[in-house]
């Protein structure tokens, strides 16, 4: 579903992205885990199409995000680190904006809108303006809005921060959900038990280059994923 | 603790000047020096030039025993504009300060910081009404003979002045966060509240003259009046000149007033900080409706124009402008026709010409396209992360202007065209130019803000206001009416209004589309690598 090809990025000199390569399958939910700066960010914004990237490819159903941006964007969601979204409009409306933009007929979208702003306890507020929301509720409505046109492929950077235990158990309950229609959702994590509870793979990343990627049981074996990923930061430093 | 706390609210007062928030780093020492010698030149050099000259003309009052009036007029209009000037730093700096969280979590007691935040607002109140009290003062002391008590119920008037601005500005703040917090259409409230102080301030100051005349003219009968029905406002003016017992009064009692502010606000910050906090404004649940691609974003470029005041105020005032002037031409019509002939008839010029000049003037004042890439700001991933084309975006913020002006632009032509009598055909030529012109500098302010777009701020005033950019668009679409005026004039006045005007229909239409495929191509390029 998603191919990562050599994919290089470079801030001026600053190589931020160094030949990195992945394959998430349909069915998986593939973590992506680093220190802060190893170049998470960078590579899943790279995989959404909002930054160009130096060399290599990205392809979505063996489509290139370079050729056919428009074609890949509108079978994937992406969830950024920070729910900096339009302040200046109620919840409702951003959903809807969301929904128009991804051609999501009405009765569908009202559907959706109702089913998960209930599940994740947001549905009191969407008549309200975002620029009342907490950090919590900005993050649930990114969440809602991602999920609207029910993507095939879900980017999500650190999804968890922000809500609270029962929102991100849900989030996980619908990760997995997705996942089992045959979806995929690769995202970045810096909760190192969550990835290891959630993920069907998950790739380590240290300064722009993957040093490990492959099943949970492949990249940690006996040990847990927090001393795989210390002991792989240490030998790497 | 209150020095460090006074000297913390008085650096994020003025921040600007010693810290270049665009750049993102401290201002040099000479540009710092520099912007406080003009704010000082700005206060107390243009406005207390302004308020000296009015001092100047009520001096002759001394002269006829209602000296008094001379204090209560002046103090007066410094009551009134250090409240103004104050009210709205009261507002953010009292009930909405940012900061009010992280001082409650520490050892402070709550009178402290009150006391330190009411210090800033005391500041700016003296700022204020000192450009109107220490002109009258200093005019006072240079025109008319002194005594010792007359020197300090003159000096006394400035504090007594500040003193009561300070307790109205506290109070007038506490009613504004109180409206804030309950207007559903706030932005639209602050824009028409903006427009009728400046259309009040305007009226006033366009009256004052005739009024100061006829104040000279007529003192002993408003002096009686004032002393016999508001006999405040004639010991007030005494305090000024001097008296004794008027000044004992009122420094009791504006002492008495600003502590008893001090004394509520300590003992009510705490619950005024935490019920300010959010907006209460609950909203209504909407019937969901679909839109086309282009429609959703057209909305949203809406709903954004219309949640910001300060954008409404600098960038589509001539939206409000445009229809005014229109209206106001079909009413004056016939003696503005008779001024305009008598100043374009000796250059030989037609009316359409210099008609069209006005309009396309007015036009060029509405630069809603200039900023509204940079206003994208950090939420510029949504669009990019989605489905959407980059021309679209683009194209929604080129029509929200054209949608807002070309139809005011086309309605005051149309009004100017038939209040002044124009032809029917000229006056159709003066629609399309005025028409193409709104498009044209549309379509500019979108390139300029493709080419210098600015999403790291934070504050909205930042690309609103403080932006290369908007002078940029300005200045184009007044050079471009400079062109179409002064190339008839100088050059082309014998050539027939209608040939002219047809030409710079075409060149006005050419210029937009070419900028608009400009915009569709190498500026949806660059919009996309942003």
């Amino acid at each position: 579903m998603l191919v990562i090809d050599h994919l290089t990025k470079k801030y001026g000199s600053k190589i931020a992205v160094d030949d990195l390569s992945l394959h998430i399958a349909p069915g998986e939910i593939y973590g992506f885990i680093g220190h802060n700066g190893a170049g998470k960010t960078t590579t899943l914004k790279a995989v959404v199409g909002i930054l160009d990237f130096d060399s290599g490819d990205i392809l979505i159903d063996g489509k290139s995000i370079k050729k056919s941006p428009l074609e890949c964007k509108s079978e994937i969601a992406y969830i950024p680190d920070n729910p900096d979204i339009y302040d200046y409009m109620t919840g409702q409306k951003y959903l809807n904006f969301i929904a128009d933009v991804f051609n999501v007929g009405k009765a569908e979208r009202g559907e959706r809108i109702k089913k998960y702003s209930e599940i994740f306890e947001l549905s009191g507020a969407l008549a309200n303006p975002i620029a009342s929301y907490s950090h919590g509720m900005k993050q649930k409505l990114v969440v809602i809005s991602a999920l609207i046109h029910e993507p095939r492929l879900i980017i999500m950077d650190e999804p968890f921060v922000g809500l609270d235990p029962k929102a991100s158990h849900i989030l996980k309950e619908i990760m997995r959900e997705i996942c089992d229609k045959g979806g995929a959702i690769f995202f970045s994590t810096h909760v190192l038990e969550v990835a290891e509870k959630l993920c069907d793979k998950v790739a380590i990343i240290k300064d722009g280059k993957l040093i490990r990627s492959g099943t949970m049981e492949e990249v940690k074996g006996d040990e847990s994923l927090e001393a795989v990923f210390l002991e792989l930061e240490a030998d790497n430093a | 603790m209150l020095k460090t706390l006074i000297k913390k609210q008085f650096t994020e007062m003025f921040r600007n000047y010693f810290y270049d928030q665009k750049k993102n780093r401290a201002r040099s020492k000479a540009a710092s020096v520099g912007l406080i010698v003009m704010f000082v030149f700005l206060m107390f050099g243009v406005m207390g030039g302004i308020f000296g000259f009015l001092a100047y003309n009520l001096v002759p009052l001394f002269s006829i025993g209602y000296g008094w009036l001379y204090f209560a007029i002046l103090g007066g209009i410094g009551l009134v504009y250090g409240v103004i000037g104050s009210v709205f730093n009261t507002y953010s700096g009292l009930y909405v300060a940012k900061d009010n969280d992280l001082l409650l979590s520490m050892p402070i007691p709550p009178r402290t910081i009150v006391a330190a935040r009411t210090a800033g607002v005391y500041l700016m109140a003296l700022l204020y009404s000192a450009s109107v009290t220490l002109p009258a003062a200093v005019v006072y002391f240079v025109l008319v003979p002194q005594t010792a008590l007359s020197v300090v119920g003159a000096i006394l008037m400035i504090f007594i002045v500040s003193a009561i601005d300070f307790v109205l500005a506290c109070l007038l703040g506490w009613v504004v966060a109180k409206i804030a917090s309950k207007l559903k259409n706030r932005s639209f409230a602050v824009v028409i509240l903006s427009l009728l102080f400046f259309a009040v301030y305007y009226f006033v100051y366009f009256k004052a003259q005739d009024a100061i005349k006829d104040l000279l003219a007529n003192a002993s009968q408003y002096g009686d009046a004032i002393r016999g029905s508001a006999y405040p406002v004639y010991l007030f003016g005494r305090a000024g000149e001097g008296d004794a017992a008027a000044m004992g009064i009122f420094f009791a009692v504006s002492a008495a007033l600003v502590a008893l502010s001090v004394y509520v606000l300590s003992h009510t910050f705490i619950k005024i900080v935490t019920s300010s906090q959010g907006n209460d404004v609950k909203g209504k649940m909407k019937n969901i409706k679909e839109k086309s691609l282009f429609g959703t974003l057209l909305s949203k470029e809406y709903a954004r124009f219309k949640s910001s005041p300060t954008y409404m105020l600098n960038c589509s005032l001539s939206t409000l402008f445009l229809p005014a002037a229109g209206i106001a031409v079909l009413i004056k019509g016939a003696d503005l026709k008779n001024v305009l002939d008598l100043v374009f008839t000796p250059f030989g010029g037609d009316l359409p010409v210099a008609v069209c000049c006005v309009v396309c003037l007015i036009t060029g004042m509405n630069v809603i396209t200039t900023p509204a890439i940079s206003l994208e700001g950090k939420t510029l991933w949504i669009e990019k992360s989605l489905p959407v084309n980059a021309k679209s975006p683009l194209l929604a913020k080129l029509a929200l202007h054209v949608i807002l002006t070309t139809p005011a632009t086309a309605l005051c032509s149309v009004c100017m065209a038939i209040g002044l009598g124009i032809s029917f055909a000229d006056g159709v030529l003066v629609t399309a130019v005025s028409a193409a012109f709104s498009v044209m500098t549309a379509a500019f302010g979108l390139v300029i803000g493709i080419q210098k777009p600015m999403l790291d701020w934070t504050k909205e005033i930042v690309p609103i206001k403080q932006n290369m950019s908007i002078l940029i668009s300005m200045l184009f679409g007044t050079a471009a009416v400079l062109v179409l005026g002064a190339v008839y004039f100088i050059a082309a006045s014998a050539m027939p209004a209608a040939l002219y005007l047809s030409i710079f229909f075409a060149l006005f239409a050419a210029a937009s589309a070419y900028l608009i495929y400009w915009i569709l191509t190498k500026g949806a390029e660059k919009f996309s690598r942003l």
